[in-house]
Parts: structure tokens; sequence; C-alpha cells
């Protein structure tokens, strides 16, 4: 049995960035366990010598590279037109430095 | 109208017996008339469609060439963008996101004369196997409305059954084409790993997701993937592989005769009574074709679901992370720290299926547990990768069912395990970049459609795709839900 409860839960939300609301999170616990417990059947599988799985393409996998050029990308108009928030041809955000 | 293949249609518009303007206006109509009881569009292209029908009906006119899908509708799920138009996820974080750009898939079809129709529902950021977790509405599947069509592309499965588009999109992460084909008694195709360019799709498991069509027919999907399986310069991992012919000369003599068959028995030992038997009677067929039947050992395939829900999550919840309500997307308006923007648009923003995965890829690649979890399944993942390498020097195709029952009720299923299931024969494909098709193979006793799956070797999509034809066509099964069976 994994040892996921609700202060590990609680860590999560911090790394991940999400607020749950406490009903979420009791939901949330509950699936979590179960799914933790149920993945950890892979340690049964014997997989000394067995190498990451890099890219599923195996030999056919390539390091793609190209020239370094300037093309036509977005322009600031299309980048803003989806922006929350803009000021002046840029995105607008609180302040970070100093807050109220 | 509804009638017909997205081949016969177009052939009837190249010769000028119908306009592409009446084509788009009978499917637009037919929407308006089903769709309120499928749910299966998030939004309908009514002018761009038309407008794209009238340029079609003057270049006929012309005499100008016209495209390989020239006057089909088309549909896109709506995790892949249209320049202009929604590209929502099923998500609240993206319900008034406007595409910038065109997907790679998008421009193909508008290039090879295609009319897109309208975006397609899907469980939020793909994440389901039901279309329950959409955040608008669930879609109903067209053989059954108390049923789900299954997810993630269940919009696109939903919508090319009741034939409210002749073709779709769909994306594949663990079975999200073919598990709602399978359901809907229509034909999804997941293509090799790379065969269909990823540029423009909203992304969910990277190493893991492939766009694919949906379609009434093999013969349609063959059409689609010699549209859309193109070398593209803007996807790093798309292959280049040489305009292939997917269905062409011959095919109405293909069979499956000098075909080894492998089918992994004993995997398959726990399955549903009802599909099991709708399986080996799918084998009957194919030994009818003359087909030879090779027992394959697959076993490593039991723990397909564990290696996906730590690869797929751990991959999404990176994946996921450009999602901080600053540049588009959702942004608290409660916000009132930089910090507060990421928190709150999130929180307000991601429905419960999507926080659950993010939460649990980032658990599994968190230090102290990337070695029990991300490594080990990444270990298992070769080992999956090597069985089925191992598998095909015994045979050339492997058969398994699609998913363990037919289409279960809207709400039925609660526990996280247990849907999670629901993929259990279909992640194997996309752990091991493989071509699979499902194609459909019967009824159930309640009249639900089931679906039979055929997986290839990397890059055999083409034969693949020839052989579900040779089965379609032997078993001549009418896809059509008597529901929708009507103008």
């Amino acid at each position: 049995m994994s040892n996921f409860d609700k202060k590990t839960l609680e860590d999560l939300e911090r790394l991940c960035r999400i607020k749950c609301t406490e009903e979420e999170n009791v939901a949330i616990l509950t699936d979590l366990k179960k799914i933790i417990d149920y993945i950890e059947e892979l340690a049964e599988v014997d997989t000394e010598n067995v190498p990451s799985c890099r890219s599923v393409l195996g030999s056919m996998h390539q390091n793609v590279t190209r020239e370094d050029v300037v093309g036509k990308t977005l322009s600031t108009s299309d980048f803003l037109s989806n922006a929350p928030d803009q000021i002046g041809g840029m995105i607008r955000i609180p302040p970070v430095l100093k807050s109220e | 109208m509804y009638k017909f293949s997205a081949k016969e249609l177009r052939d009837k518009f190249l010769r000028g017996e119908v306009s592409a303007e009446s084509i788009t206006e009978y499917f637009i109509k037919r929407i308006e008339k089903f769709d309120s009881q499928l749910g299966s569009f998030l939004c309908v292209l009514k002018e761009r469609s038309l407008k794209k029908a009238k340029e079609l009906d003057i270049k006929r006119k012309n005499g100008q060439k016209l495209g390989k899908l020239a006057g089909v509708p088309i549909a896109i799920k709506d995790n892949t963008h249209i320049k202009g138009e929604l590209t929502t996820c099923g998500s609240m974080f993206l319900k008034n996101y406007r595409a910038v750009f065109n997907s790679t898939v998008s421009n193909l079809f508008e290039e090879e004369d295609a009319i897109l129709i309208g975006k397609t529902n899907l469980d939020e950021f793909a994440m389901g196997s039901s279309n329950e977790k959409s955040a608008f509405f669930p879609v109903h599947n067209p053989w059954n409305l108390k049923c789900v069509s299954g997810g993630s592309s269940g919009g696109s499965s939903a919508a090319v059954s009741a034939r409210l588009a002749l073709g779709a999109t769909g994306s594949d992460t663990g079975g999200s084409i073919r598990q709602p084909a399978s359901f809907c008694g229509v034909v999804g195709f997941k293509p090799t790993y790379g065969r269909v360019s990823r540029y423009g799709l909203v992304a969910f498991g990277s190493s893991l997701d492939q766009i694919g069509p949906l379609a009434t027919c093999t013969e349609d999907i063959g059409l689609i993937m010699e549209v859309i399986g193109k070398h593209c310069p803007k996807d790093s991992t798309s292959l280049k592989i040489p305009q292939e012919e997917f269905i062409g000369k011959g095919i109405d003599k293909q069979r499956f005769d000098d075909v080894k068959v492998g089918v992994p028995w004993h995997f398959l030992e726990d399955m549903d009574d009802a599909n099991f038997k709708s399986f080996k009677e799918s084998i009957s067929r194919l030994k009818d074709l003359g087909a030879e039947i090779v027992d394959i050992n697959l076993d490593i395939l039991k723990h397909s679901i564990a290696i996906y829900y730590i690869l797929a999550t751990a991959e999404a919840s990176t994946n996921l992370a450009r999602f901080d309500g600053i540049r588009y997307g959702v942004r608290s308006e409660v916000a009132k720290t930089l910090n507060d923007i990421y928190d709150l648009s999130r929180e307000d923003g991601f429905g419960p299926e999507v926080k659950k995965r993010i939460m649990l890829g980032t658990y599994v690649l968190s230090s102290g547990y990337e070695h029990a979890y991300y490594k080990k399944a990444q270990k298992v993942r070769t080992l999956v990768i090597r069985a089925f390498e191992e598998a095909f020097e015994n045979c050339n195709l492997v058969a398994m069912p699609v998913s363990p029952s037919p289409a279960f009720e809207i709400g039925a299923i609660q526990d996280p395990i247990q849907m999670y299931f629901q993929d259990l024969f279909t992640i194997c494909a996309n752990l091991a970049g493989l071509p699979a098709i499902s194609v459909p193979s019967g009824l159930s006793k309640d009249k639900k459609p089931i679906g039979l799956q055929l997986l290839g070797p990397q890059t055999q999509d083409v034969s693949v795709i020839r052989h579900a034809y040779a089965f379609e066509k032997f078993l001549n099964f009418n896809n059509l839900p008597p529901l929708f069976d009507k103008e």
C-alpha cells in the first residue's frame, strides 16, 4: 500500500499550482490512492538490464535540426489575440516584485 | 445523401451530380436536426464551410483541378487547430480560445478541398474513455442514446456514425480513436507513431499521441490517410515515408491468404463473455478469408494500464504546465498576485479528471518516486515493444478485441481503475507506436456495435488498412444506426 495521504496531496497541489476545493480533495485523494496502489504492480516486473524506452520509433528515430533562419511566425496582434489582459502591445500581469 | 461514403459523395460532386453548396447545406441541416440528441459537435462552422463550398463549385465550373476530398464534409476533433476557429479541448480553460494558426492536418484537408464542417466534442484535453468528462456536455451513442459514445474522440465517432459528417479526425493516446469507433460502429485508425503530423494538436502525452481518421468505411480511412499521412517539418517526430497508396489497385481481391494473424489468447482470458464470443467469431471470419491463426505471447500487456497511467500522466503534467492564465485561456478574475493567477486560473479552468491526472503525473515524476514509477514504466515499455517485435517474427498482423465490453450506460462506471480498463486492449499500440485499426465486427445481443482490432508492425499502415478492408467487405455489416437511418 502506498503512503499517499492528505499531506502528500497538499504538497502536490503546491507543485502543480492547482488549488482544489475541500470536496474535490476528498474525491481526488480517494481516487489517487486507488490508482497509485494499482500502478505499484509494476514493481513485480523484472527489469534488470532492461534499458529505458527513449523513443518508441527505435532506429527510425532521428534528431531533427534545421537552419536558424528568421521566418514568418505569429504577429504581435495574433499572439495577443487570446491574452486575458494586455496593455500597449504587451501582456499585463499583476506586480511581481511589489505587491500591495 | 447520408448513405454515401466520402469517396462516393466526392465522385458525385466531381461528376456534377450534386453541388458542394447543397452537400454542405444538407449536412448542416442534418446536424441542426439530430445533434441535440447526441451532443457530438461543440461548434458548427456554417459560414466557413459554405464559403469553401461556393469556392469549390466555382472551381468545378471553371474546370480547375479538385482535391482528393473535394466536397466531403469532415469534422475535426476540438483539440486540433483550425485557424480563426475555437479550439476548446472540451475544457473551460480554453472556452474562448481561437486558434492563431492551422494544424497541419487542417491544412492538408483544406488543400485537398475537404469541407471542414465543425469541431467535435471530446473528454477534456482528451483525458477519458467515455466522453463524460467534456466540460460542456457528454456525447450520446447513436445506437443507444442512454449509452456513452466512447472516448476521448466520442464526438467524432458519434458524428460519423449518425452521418452528420462523412469523416472526422480523432487523436489517440491510449485508444481514443479506436474505442469510440467500436462503440459507435464506425472505422477508426491509429496510424504508426509519427505517420500523421501532430503540429497544431494540443498535446496530451507526446510520446503516445497520434492523430488519425474515423470514417464510415475502411476505404474512406485509406482515402483520408492518403491526404493526412504526410511528412511534416514542423513536427520533429514526423516520419519521412514516401507517399503511399492505401487502397488502390487489386483491393477488391485482398484476402488473408499467406497471412499469419497472431492472437494473444492467454492475455485475453479474462474478457467479458459477449465480447469474447464476438471476437472468436471474427477470428473464424479471418480464417474463412485465408488467414492462418497463430498463438502469440503478449502477457506483458497485463501491465499496459499501469505503464500508461504513469507515462501519459507524467507527460500530461508537463504539457499542461503551459496553461497558466497568462498568455491565453481563462484568467481568474479574483486573482490579485501572479501566484494567484496560476493557482486560481488552473483551479477554475481544469475539471476534476484533468486535475487528478496532472497531480498523478507530478507525483510519479517527483524526487524520490521517479525511479519507482516513471523510470520503471519506461523500462517495462521497452519490454512491451520487444514482446511485439518477437510476436511479429511469427505473424504479419495481430488481432485483438478493441474494448472489454460494448458501450456502457452514461454514469455506469464511477471507479477510475474500472474506467481505465476500457483501454486494456488499445494502449499497447500507443506504447509500441504501432498502426492499429478498429473495424466493426457485429452487434451484441442488445444491439450495440462491437469492433475487431488489427495491429501491424510500425510503418505497415497500408497492410493494416487493406486487411481491415477485406474483413469489412467479407462481413458486409450494415453500420448505420437505425435511429439515424433517415433524412
